[in-house]
């Protein structure tokens, strides 16, 4: 094993992967099932057996939509409308969700501390803080990835499906395996799987290339090579594989895709639902667009808009095929928006905002915290980022306070040492 | 790639005394010696007071992949290996890195990596031309245009997109916030958008700098005219108050009058532009920040890793792995104009670039000291460059000459190569962005038709199985097979019973290969 200097002269991060391809170099670009290391997991009994993230990409302003508040003008100009639970009341933006409220608990007190994107966005996808002890942290897709994710099931056992993607997807110091594949356009799946060539041929072509591969790798020592091997590995596995045609959106009934809406939001939750079904661990389907420094109202609308739709569509379906209480569904975004209006729009807002937990092992019905009467602090159970995390982990059956090797030799949690789950989520 | 692929090798050896009478003209002081032994002075002197032993210099070919993917954006034809390689000159490296310089391929390397630094990866973006930026960057640094006055002409663009491509810069951008953070990355080297908000959390930014900075760009105001139907936009500095702004103000605004960076206000009429003034601040040599901002840029793609790194977060609490090293480049840097030519050429001549990526053993932890040199990954426009030219091996007396229209094509082809394979923006040089879409669109897609015609060219051309062998490799890893290689890409060949789709195999298993897809 390679001896990691005190200096850091090397990045600790590419020490790690180095040692990392170093251990597995005979299996380098394999072509065969890949040994990796399966921990002896999961201590925690799992709630829910997957997990779909509906990413509200640039922050939703929690006073337009889980967290009204209709005496307080400066909060906004869209009225509450009742829904099937007694008591709950959310945005009128959203009728058609207010119908499914039973299956969803309101954490209205998140209470984080990055107000600018992309701090953000590492923060609330990997739990940790961007530059944080000079690490790159895995999100949370990964960590589902390494912990919960079947070491050799043919599909990545995390999907992002966006058009955004930057480095709070990755899979930090857990390495090139546990990276998200990226899908574009759920419309298109993922393309070019069915060889130019015959079978017999794509191996002999596979032969040559693990000839070039073992010649380079021993050369150079780059993590590069155990990345490029780690990522052909995954794309032959799903070539090979039957089960790829969960991507294939076309296969879904004409009248299935259109209850989901004819939006790429949409057609990501319809993908993000086969792909559970087919065994995949973690996916995060993206919605964009909620950054509204400018005509806030009219561009809320126009998302809840598609949100009420697919996200209703995508909860009952759900239901309807038995898979709800084992999938876990969360609604976030990075931050929450101000309370209050600065001409048209709402700034970035980390104090007071509202995230949105549903299915596997979620009480449905309630509401969990409180902000004041302006929405601008939090009242009442106050949840932070680590306590966040910490509750996604424990809903997943992932030991949230199992501590790995970082690249530096530093043992580190899963989850930042003060989180703590929201135990009054769980049904 | 015109004159690196096919003709390069006439183009090389033949003009070597012509081009670098002409490399002269253009530039008074070719003569980089200084900044090159300024590099290996501080370098050395550290891996030694470290006690890290250095790794050897390059062979002829690792240099010559390394230098072209570098500078030109292209690895080299098999021709010109082979002739580089035959070459007795005892200076055809400096020669070469000054040829380099002079080609074409070197303008579009440097509007790639500068097209993506000025404009912005948004939907507000796409939705603009970005042609006109193209060629405008095309031309700058072509006619190598200093590096203080492309910043300057970008900062005080202004007039209809057609007339003036650096007024792409304004009319991609939408907000305010958005062009002063990329206006402090890009020329001062530091993030600064925390501030927007509150107190930056590590850098100490005050929120008054921030809005301060951002106050320069708010009389910028869109140009539009109308002949006919034809529509024709731009942007202009327009003081006239009922004018519309181009660029969105966000609701977090702080009305501060127009600042620079750390304090310094100047005297400006309401009533005047603004850009003058902020460009003159910028791009100045007694500016602290673009110097140090241009030179790390630079460092980052020769070497793969910033002196100060991130790249673009120079801040105190950043320290630069030589500090010293940073301080006097920039000064030389400000002192020979802000030429980039003359950096990149001192970069390119002195050991540090010029040492093998291989570790010796006890000095392969080292990723900072420059040792040895870093692998980097083929950018999207490198690898699809690159592949370009592996498939030149196709073409042959029958192929017909390029046209308008084809090449129209080709342009297309590369944008949208590499926008699927583009990662994240600015990404670390060292790692693999391709994931796996990437790697089935390598191994499964229509590049398969391009793979069996040059490796059917090749075939054609070179006879023995053992020249086709080499020259495929040659043409893909710029180097021969080794013993091993050789013996296996053979024995592939000869138990074959489809000779043809052997040797396609062969070319195929070469573009898959990390060696192809890294520069190391």
């Amino acid at each position: 094993m390679l001896r990691i200097s005190s200096d850091d002269r090397m990045s600790r991060r590419d020490a790690f992967l180095l040692a990392a391809a170093g251990v597995s170099a005979s299996s380098l670009t394999g072509w065969l099932p890949i040994l990796a290391a399966s921990d002896a997991e999961p201590k925690a009994k799992p709630r829910a057996k997957a997990c779909i993230v509906l990413w509200m990409d640039g922050g939703p302003p929690h006073t337009d939509t889980f967290d009204m508040k209709p005496d307080v003008p400066e909060c906004g100009i869209y009225k509450s409308t009742s829904t099937d639970v007694p008591g709950i009341q959310i945005t009128e933006l959203l009728p058609k969700f207010a119908g499914q409220m039973k299956h969803a608990a309101i954490v209205r007190g998140m209470s984080t501390i990055e107000n600018e994107h992309l701090r953000a966005r590492v923060h609330l996808r990997t739990g940790y803080r961007s530059g944080q002890g000079g690490l790159t942290y895995p999100s949370m897709g990964s960590i589902a990835s390494e912990a919960i994710g079947v070491p050799d099931f043919p599909i990545p056992s995390y999907v992002a499906i966006s058009d955004v993607r930057d480095r709070s997807h990755g899979p930090g110091f857990l390495g090139p395996r546990h990276q998200p594949l990226f899908v574009h356009d759920p419309l298109k799946g993922v393309q070019n799987l069915k060889a130019m060539v015959a079978g017999p041929t794509v191996e002999g072509r596979l032969g040559l290339l693990d000839e070039l591969e073992k010649g380079f790798a021993g050369e150079y020592q780059v993590p590069l090579s155990h990345a490029h091997g780690s990522v052909y590995d995954r794309a032959v596995q799903l070539m090979r594989t039957e089960k790829a045609k969960a991507f294939n959106l076309s296969l879904e009934p004409m009248k299935t895709r259109a209850a989901y809406g004819e939006t790429t939001f949409g057609q990501g939750c319809l993908l993000a639902r086969r792909l559970v079904e087919t065994g995949v661990k973690y996916v995060e389907v993206g919605l964009g667009g909620w950054d509204t420094h400018f005509e806030n109202n009219e561009a809320v609308k126009k998302l809840c808009l598609t949100l009420d739709q697919s996200m209703t569509a995508l909860v009952t379906d759900l239901q309807t095929r038995g898979l709800l209480d084992d999938t876990l569904v969360i609604w976030m975004g990075e931050f929450g928006r101000t309370p209050t209006f600065k001409n048209k729009g709402r700034d970035h807002y980390a104090k007071a905002w509202s995230t949105v937990f549903m299915g596997g092992g979620v009480k449905g019905g309630q509401v969990i915290g409180r902000t004041d009467k302006t929405g601008a602090t939090v009242a009442e159970r106050p949840v932070s980022t680590a306590d966040f995390f910490a509750t996604v982990c424990e809903l997943l059956g992932i030991d949230y306070e199992k501590e790995r090797d970082t690249p530096g030799g530093r043992p580190l949690p899963r989850v930042e040492k003060n989180g703590r789950p929201v135990r009054e989520l769980f049904a | 790639m015109r004159c690196i692929c096919r003709a390069g090798i006439a183009l090389l050896f033949v003009a070597f005394a012509a081009s670098t009478c002409a490399v002269s003209a253009a530039d008074p002081n070719p003569d980089a010696a200084s900044i090159t032994r300024l590099i290996d002075d501080v370098i050395q002197k550290r891996l030694d007071a470290e006690k890290i032993p250095t790794s050897p210099t390059t062979t002829d070919a690792e240099f010559l992949r390394r230098v072209s993917l570098d500078v030109a954006g292209v690895i080299p034809s098999p021709d010109w290996v082979t002739a580089f390689l035959d070459s007795k000159e005892p200076d055809k490296r400096a020669k070469y890195i000054d040829e380099l310089l002079a080609s074409p391929e070197y303008a579009r390397r440097m509007t790639d990596i500068w097209k993506a630094l000025l404009i912005p990866n948004s939907a507000a973006s796409a939705r603009q031309k970005h042609e006109p930026m193209v060629q405008w960057l095309e031309k700058a640094f072509a006619s190598n245009k200093r590096l203080d006055a492309l910043a300057r002409e970008v900062l005080t663009a202004e007039g209809l997109q057609d007339e003036n491509g650096a007024v792409t810069f304004y009319l991609t951008h939408e907000t305010l916030d958005e062009i002063t953070d990329r206006v402090a990355r890009v020329f001062l080297g530091v993030q600064i958008q925390c501030a927007q908000c509150h107190k930056h959390p590590f850098g100490d930014w005050t929120q008054a700098e921030y809005w301060g900075m951002a106050a320069f760009f708010t009389k910028v105001k869109s140009v539009y005219v109308k002949t006919g139907n034809v529509q024709r936009y731009g942007a202009k500095e327009d003081s006239a108050p009922k004018s519309k702004p181009l660029l969105m103000v966000p609701a977090s605004l702080k009305a501060v009058p127009p600042t620079f960076l750390r304090g310094d206000r100047p005297k400006l009429s309401t009533d005047a532009p603004n850009l003058p003034a902020l460009a003159d601040w910028i791009a100045s040599p007694k500016n602290p920040y673009f110097a140090r901002a241009g030179v790390n840029r630079v460092w980052h793609h020769f070497f793969g890793r910033a002196l100060v790194s991130p790249v673009d977060d120079m801040t105190e609490a950043n320290e630069a792995s030589h500090p010293e090293l940073l301080a006097s480049l920039a000064r030389e840097f400000s002192a020979n104009g802000f030429d980039l030519k003359h950096l990149i050429r001192g970069i390119c001549n002195s050991k540090a670039y010029q040492r093998t990526s291989k570790p010796t053993g006890s000095n392969a932890t080292d990723k900072m000291l420059l040792s040895h040199m870093a692998v980097k990954v083929m950018t999207p426009f490198q690898l699809n460059d690159s592949l370009e030219a592996v498939f030149a091996l196709a073409k042959n007396d029958k192929t017909p000459p390029s046209t308008d229209a084809s090449r129209k094509t080709k342009a297309g082809e590369r944008s949208r190569f590499a926008t699927f394979f583009m990662g994240e923006a600015d990404p670390d040089p060292t790692e693999l962005q391709a994931g796996i879409p990437q790697a089935l669109y390598m191994m499964n897609s229509g590049h398969h038709y391009s793979i069996a015609k040059a490796a059917n060219e090749t075939v054609i051309r070179k006879k023995t199985p053992e020249r086709v062998v080499e020259t495929l490799f040659l043409a893909t890893l710029t180097r021969l097979p080794t013993d091993k290689e050789a013996k296996a890409m053979l024995a592939h060949i000869a138990k074959a019973t489809d000779k043809r789709s052997a040797y396609q195999d062969v070319l195929w298993a070469l573009v898959n290969s990390t060696e192809f897809l890294s520069n190391h």
